[in-house]
């Protein structure tokens, strides 16, 4: 058919990511399958949960991003949770004893970075709140529970990370005023 | 050192004393009403000042220059932080939850000039109008229960095409737009994300960014009832949600039966190319009349008989899905999405000529497009909606996705989409050429129809994801068997690179042989 050609030609195009995506699938359903397989027969430790759950960051964070909402404070509240649970889950099925600490370590050290880039370009920032009031909501309940559960010890790591997400909270509350509550009724809305 | 002085500066350094503090002064007032980050506003200062380059080397004087891009016409859009949010319109809610990693509904307006495009009037067009759509300036956010736009301001930019339509519009950073405003040539096209709009709402704010666009070029015309005023405040009611304000009547259904696809393979580029068949509207009429139908009947009659052809299959149903705008049975103001689909559908074995299935085609196009379907459809909507809005995102989104599956292309076989008759003010009109409409990137229908007609200008155009030509090839033969006369307009085959490249090789080794 000929034509009157009204648009910019045809160029090279660049490898898609969806092209990238279905090469990189596979091992990852493979994976999926076959580690609790070959887990089976190796006996203990339990090891293919740990594996299954670091093949789903790798495919999350790199291969399947969001589609809505990819920004540096929802990425790094997915890496922080993702990583808090893939501790919880080596604690669990490996080498018990450690990760309350740990995972509270993690906990706050993420809220200090969320702080950091909230802070520190808050007026692009503010549209990006709602990821992380929930991540300090989440901790400040985490670090609640704990306290109450281990009462009889001292977990200094649980204390700082409940008293960073209420410190990051009563902060957000003080610099935001009446666009927090605007906040959650943009986030909750069922309109 | 001293910092060498910008184009701008050395060009206003030019100018008389009293018209450079004209300029200082201007840029002071500007200042003063925008409140952007310093990368934001130094591209909107930017803006104004290629403008009046422009202006200037186009013989205009400063004062009509400035005159002209009265800083008064921003309003007061960028001296105040962004605060508002509009929830999706109910029929836009399935739009954020179905799209996938390089696949969202998009569709896209074009407006081609008599003359080449001014980037920085368009520009400076867009600039002064975007305040008039604030649901389009605006991003997609996710709610605990559902997407929502939230308002944005920053520096709303126009790009020249230099690729294939509808690359991907990146919704998902931070101030992400959900539309593209394009330059080619002649031709400026927007592309649009669905759940901002609809063809009709898309095709005011085209024709308002035009009103502009020609105001600043200095050629003033008078608004009419689809070109919006910048100047004035939004009206409340453009962002109705009118899908929630459907009266009960009788659920109408969404599942409906598989329909054949056509037989090519799927590109890997989506849509592959794009093509428009410029017919005379006059002959058009004439044709559909001759035959007992509209043109909208008409059409579809050649599309399912072109469908025949480029299907390989011995039965099975072929179905065209047909939007219809429900503004013309509850009229509204919304330029949010008011739009209500019905398919029209026909056994493969039943496909013969133009006149056998013409009445048919006809009967069904009545009943489906009937107020009493649509408003079905409309309360079905609202109560499927309101019956899972308490539903976290997270549930809803793989959901609806599965069910989008479905329900969605796969119940039909191409789309016919008509805007109908567009009208421009008469002043308007003598310096635009043509329209057209593309729908954007669907996944299993190879062919998507629009038409939207123009002056004497019905423009009939394919968006198509399969490389196989016979759809296009039977409906040509068909048209042109009934004298319509037309010119076929469209793009490369983006997908077929491999081919391109080694013709390229090709020609240079037989050069240098």
């Amino acid at each position: 058919m000929k034509m009157l050609n009204t648009y910019p030609s045809a160029k090279k195009q660049k490898i898609q990511r969806e092209k990238i995506n279905e090469i990189v699938r596979w091992p990852f359903i493979i994976g999926v399958f076959v580690l609790p397989i070959v887990n089976f027969f190796t006996g203990a430790p339990v090891w293919s949960p740990v594996a299954i759950w670091s093949m789903w960051i790798v495919w999350s964070m790199l291969f399947s991003p969001q589609l809505v909402e990819y920004n540096r404070i929802s990425n790094v509240v997915r890496l922080v949770t993702n990583v808090a649970i893939l501790l919880v889950l080596i604690e669990f099925f490996i080498a018990p004893g450690w990760a309350v600490e740990v995972v509270s370590i993690v906990g706050f050290s993420g809220l200090i970075v969320l702080s950091i880039l909230f802070f520190s370009n808050l007026h692009k920032q503010r549209q990006n709140l709602f990821p992380m009031l929930l991540f300090i909501i989440v901790t400040i309940v985490l670090a609640v529970t704990g306290i109450i559960i281990w009462r009889e010890q001292s977990h200094w790591a649980i204390i700082t990370l409940g008293t960073t997400g209420v410190a990051f909270l009563v902060t957000t509350a003080i610099v935001l005023r009446k666009d927090l509550l605007n906040e959650f009724a943009k986030r909750f809305h069922t309109r | 050192m001293k910092k060498p002085l910008s184009k701008f500066d050395s060009i206003i350094e030019t100018l008389p004393q009293e018209q450079q503090e004209l300029v200082d002064s201007f840029f002071m007032d500007l200042s003063t009403k925008v409140i952007l980050v310093p990368s934001e506003k130094h591209k909107l200062f930017a803006d104004f000042q290629n403008i009046i380059i422009y202006y200037l080397k186009a013989g205009l004087t400063l004062d009509a220059a400035l005159n002209r891009i009265d800083v008064a016409n921003l309003g007061g859009f960028y001296s105040r932080m962004p605060s508002r949010w509009f929830a999706l319109d109910y029929s836009a809610k399935i739009y954020p939850l179905s799209m996938g990693h390089g696949q969202m509904s998009v569709f896209r307006l074009s407006v081609y000039l008599k003359k080449d495009v001014v980037p920085e009037v368009l520009q400076m067009a867009l600039t002064f109008t975007i305040k008039r759509f604030p649901q389009f300036a605006t991003t997609l956010k996710k709610g605990f229960f559902w997407h929502y736009l939230d308002s944005t301001k920053a520096h709303y930019a126009i790009n020249e095409e230099t690729a294939r339509p509808f690359l991907p519009i990146r919704v998902s950073l931070t101030g992400s737009k959900t539309f593209k405003v394009l330059y080619f040539n002649n031709r400026v096209s927007v592309e649009l994300f669905h759940a901002l709009t609809d063809g009709t709402g898309g095709m005011i704010f085209l024709k308002t960014l035009m009103h502009e666009y020609f105001r600043l070029l200095g050629i003033e015309s008078t608004l009419d009832a689809t070109t919006f005023d910048v100047n004035v405040a939004p009206d409340f009611d453009e962002n109705a949600n009118e899908f929630a304000k459907a009266p009960k009547t009788k659920a109408g259904g969404f599942m409906s039966k598989k329909s054949l696809q056509l037989s090519g393979k799927l590109t890997r580029i989506k849509p592959c190319q794009v093509i428009h068949f410029k017919l005379d509207s006059q002959k058009l009429i004439e044709v559909a009349k001759l035959n007992n139908t509209t043109v909208t009947g008409y059409i579809i009659t050649q599309i399912l008989i072109a469908n025949k052809y480029a299907i390989e299959a011995n039965s099975g149903d072929v179905s065209i899905q047909v939007p219809v705008n429900m503004r013309k049975f509850w009229p509204s103001k919304t330029i949010s999405n008011f739009t209500m689909y019905f398919a029209l559908r026909l056994a493969l074995k039943d496909i013969t000529t133009t006149k056998e299935i013409i009445e048919e085609v006809n009967k069904q196009l009545v009943e489906g497009s009937s107020k009493e379907k649509m408003m079905a459809m409309m309360y079905s909507v609202r109560q499927m909606v309101r019956n899972i809005r308490f539903i976290p995102l997270f549930i809803k989104t793989p959901i609806a996705k599965i069910a989008y599956g479905f329900i969605g292309e796969r119940s039909y076989t191409n789309t016919l989409s008509n805007l109908g008759i567009v009208k421009f003010p008469a002043e308007l009109e003598e310096h635009i050429e043509s329209l057209d409409f593309i729908l954007g990137t669907a996944v299993l229908n190879r062919a998507s129809c629009t038409l939207v007609s123009f002056n004497n200008t019905t423009t009939l155009s394919i968006s198509k994801i399969t490389l196989d030509s016979s759809f296009e090839e039977r409906l040509l033969s068909l048209l042109s068997d009934d004298q319509i006369p037309l010119t076929i307009e469209g793009s490369d085959v983006y997908e077929n690179v491999k081919y391109l490249s080694v013709r390229k090789k090709t020609k240079n080794s037989t050069r240098k042989n």
